[in-house]
């Protein structure tokens, strides 16, 4: 029998009568947030993303007669255990417990610390942490073709690695997919980990065709050569492409100092990563989204006062290729105006408590990014925004997490290796 | 549906909500978000023509959703379908160019007031459908006309020539942060002046109401 791929000891189960399914906790999520994965029977995992083998949650959905299905069963009886997954499925209406630890696990008891500050202490199976996380970056907002194609051949590695947990065709399309998208948008000058990805390709190669592989392979020895073993990530900053994206306004616009406009309750589908604002006089503010005429007349940009009060909306228009509102503001209160795009103009804004929480969550995901790629000063300065925001939020245990993460490095262990994808996002593709 | 939504959202939705955002130990004050965020799912739905059999069932879902959805850090919402709006709108009939009536014109009282924060945030949940614009003209002229800090328009913003009163010239502020930049033409034609006509006065009409909704006088004096 394999061993469950979470080993958390104190998992706590939970029938959830109005969610219609259970829910098994451990740790609440650390300052980086989560990272979900949908698995086999409605059954979806949450993963830490600062301490990516601390299990945080499990959700498994009852269905309309009140039990899981069968591939739920198998699925969560793979990852909690025989009988830890009887425990929780004999709770119902009102019942919450500890789940009894599995009897292979208790000859190694261990003593409970912060997450991830003990390295005996048990969790999430590091493969299946390392397929969520990659699955993750492969659906980041503004991910790069380049940084789909490394998120799907690592998920795909780490995920050909998992036993029992019938991800084979999910892996199988992952792989071909990653393959495919890789072959056709790699360049030379990508900073890509060739080691790393040398063995990604190893590990996947039992799924792939021969096209597949040796279309890969070319691309992959030829960099060996090029680079050999030790160079690591090839630091192409000096070569790299720009950022994909950039809501830097035209040369040509007055200068003035650009302001952060909020677009995080776009849709997804949308593809707005970013957009920025600035003052055009004293009681006007633009607001525009370059090379997006395709947004005009679609979303609206608005100010906002100190207090949240809205001051200004208009729709985006198209300004010579950019989409562009301008927006008439009581001098005031152009200073601290706020902005924000939406396609839902008269939907409230979110809170300022949510958006830090927001806030907060982006700037820990970049911080553990630095981390991975191992650059202490981006991780103290990143974890650093992150503390400020949680703050914000008013959220003082999740600063401080934060704090301890900035200052501690990674003598817990607690950090994992860099992912495929992650030297490229770092710089800008 | 909204209805029945609103109701479940206010009692044991609402509860759910707290249950939730206090099990992931975040902020109390994002229930209220939460909250928020799944009753405009409620009303996408509704306006998607989605048939909902089971209100508190979606709801219940779109909660725990929504709090999956901000430990991962995004707060974006579902997509619907964009409605485009013509600049003539749904009424055709002819109509006389009819600068507002400044004695009717509510703005200039209103701005005395300690409201003005209110009726924005009226108008800005005005911001949908048929009244978008109206509502987001209305904004800008409340910004224009305000007395202690008033918002003088780009060089680029089109003035009335003479004899025109002070609330035409800022209708017409409205009528331009609103997005209505081909509005004017060195030749205008009747129909153009038509159409600025009946969109001036449905700014009016924006702030009129709102007025009213806060208690206000729109003839200028307080209620």
């Amino acid at each position: 029998m394999l061993d469950p791929l979470i080993e958390s000891r104190a998992l706590i189960g939970e029938w959830d009568g109005e969610g219609r399914g259970w829910t098994v906790r451990d740790w609440v999520p650390g300052p980086a947030g989560t990272v979900g994965l949908s698995l086999s029977g409605g059954v979806e995992l949450e993963i830490d993303v600062a301490a990516p083998t601390t299990f945080v949650g499990l959700w498994v959905d009852a269905g309309r007669d009140g039990q899981p299905s069968l591939e739920a069963l198998s699925t969560i009886a793979i990852l909690l255990g025989d009988e830890r997954t009887t425990a929780l499925l004999e709770l119902r209406r009102g019942g919450a417990r500890q789940l009894p630890s599995d009897p292979r696990l208790d000859a190694a008891r261990v003593r409970r610390l912060d997450r991830g500050a003990n390295r005996s202490e048990p969790g999430v199976a590091p493969m299946l942490a390392r397929h969520a996380l990659a699955a993750d970056g492969g659906t980041e907002q503004g991910a790069s073709d380049l940084v789909v194609a490394l998120s799907l051949l690592d998920a795909a590695a780490a995920g050909f690695q998992i036993d029992g947990l019938d991800l084979d065709m999910r892996v199988e399309a992952m792989a071909r997919a990653g393959a495919d998208r890789f072959v056709e948008v790699w360049s030379p000058d990508a900073p890509i980990d060739v080691t790393a990805l040398s063995a990604a390709v190893h590990e996947i190669d039992p799924l792939l065709t021969d096209d597949r592989r040796r279309a890969l392979r070319t691309i992959v020895d030829g960099r060996a050569r090029q680079h050999p073993a030790g160079s690591g990530i090839v630091a192409a900053a000096a070569t790299a492409s720009p950022p994909r994206r950039s809501a830097a306004v035209p040369h040509s616009a007055p200068l003035s100092r650009l302001r952060p406009v909020d677009v995080a309750t776009l849709p997804a589908s949308l593809g707005v990563a970013e957009a920025a604002a600035r003052d055009t006089r004293d009681a006007e503010a633009e607001v525009r989204i370059p090379g997006r005429p395709d947004l005009t007349e679609r979303l609206w940009a608005r100010a906002f006062d100190t207090d949240g009060v809205i001051l200004a909306a208009a729709p985006l228009l198209d300004d010579d290729g950019d989409a562009v509102a301008r927006l008439l503001v009581p001098p005031s209160r152009l200073a601290g105006a706020s902005f924000d795009v939406t396609d839902r103009p008269a939907d409230a804004r979110p809170s300022p408590g949510l958006r830090a929480t927001v806030d907060a969550i982006a700037h820990g995901r970049a911080a553990t990014r630095a981390e991975r790629l191992r650059d202490p000063k981006e991780t103290y300065s990143r974890w650093g925004r992150s503390v400020v925001a949680w703050r914000d939020a008013g959220d003082e245990d999740r600063s401080h997490l934060a704090r301890l993460y900035a200052e501690d490095g990674n003598r817990s262990g607690r950090i994992p290796k860099p992912l495929l994808a992650d030297p490229v996002v770092e710089l800008g593709g | 549906m909204i209805e029945e939504a609103q109701a479940f959202l206010s009692g044991r939705g609402r509860a759910y909500a707290e249950r939730l955002v206090a099990r992931q130990r975040l902020s109390d004050t994002c229930v209220d978000d939460v909250v928020q965020e799944t009753l405009i799912a409620v009303h996408r739905a509704a306006e998607a023509g989605t048939d909902i059999d089971n209100v508190e069932a979606f709801a219940t879902s779109v909660i725990k959703r929504r709090v999956t959805d901000l430990l991962r850090g995004t707060i974006r919402r579902a997509e619907v379908p964009f409605e485009r709006r013509t600049d003539d709108g749904d009424d055709r009939r002819f109509e006389p160019i009819d600068p507002v009536d400044p004695a009717a014109a509510p703005e200039l009282d209103l701005m005395a007031t300690v409201q003005t924060a209110s009726l924005r945030t009226a108008l800005g949940s005005s911001l949908r459908g048929a009244s978008m614009l109206p509502a987001a003209g209305a904004l800008a002229v409340l910004a224009h006309v305000d007395p202690n800090d008033p918002a003088a328009p780009a060089d680029d913003c089109p003035q009335p020539l003479g004899g025109a009163t002070p609330t035409e010239a800022a209708a017409w502020v409205g009528l331009f942060y609103a997005g209505r930049r081909g509005w004017w033409a060195d030749d205008d034609t009747p129909a153009i002046r038509q159409r600025r006509s009946r969109w001036a006065r449905a700014q009016t009409e924006a702030l009129r109401a709102v007025a009213a909704d806060h208690g206000l006088d729109p003839g200028g004096s307080h209620a």
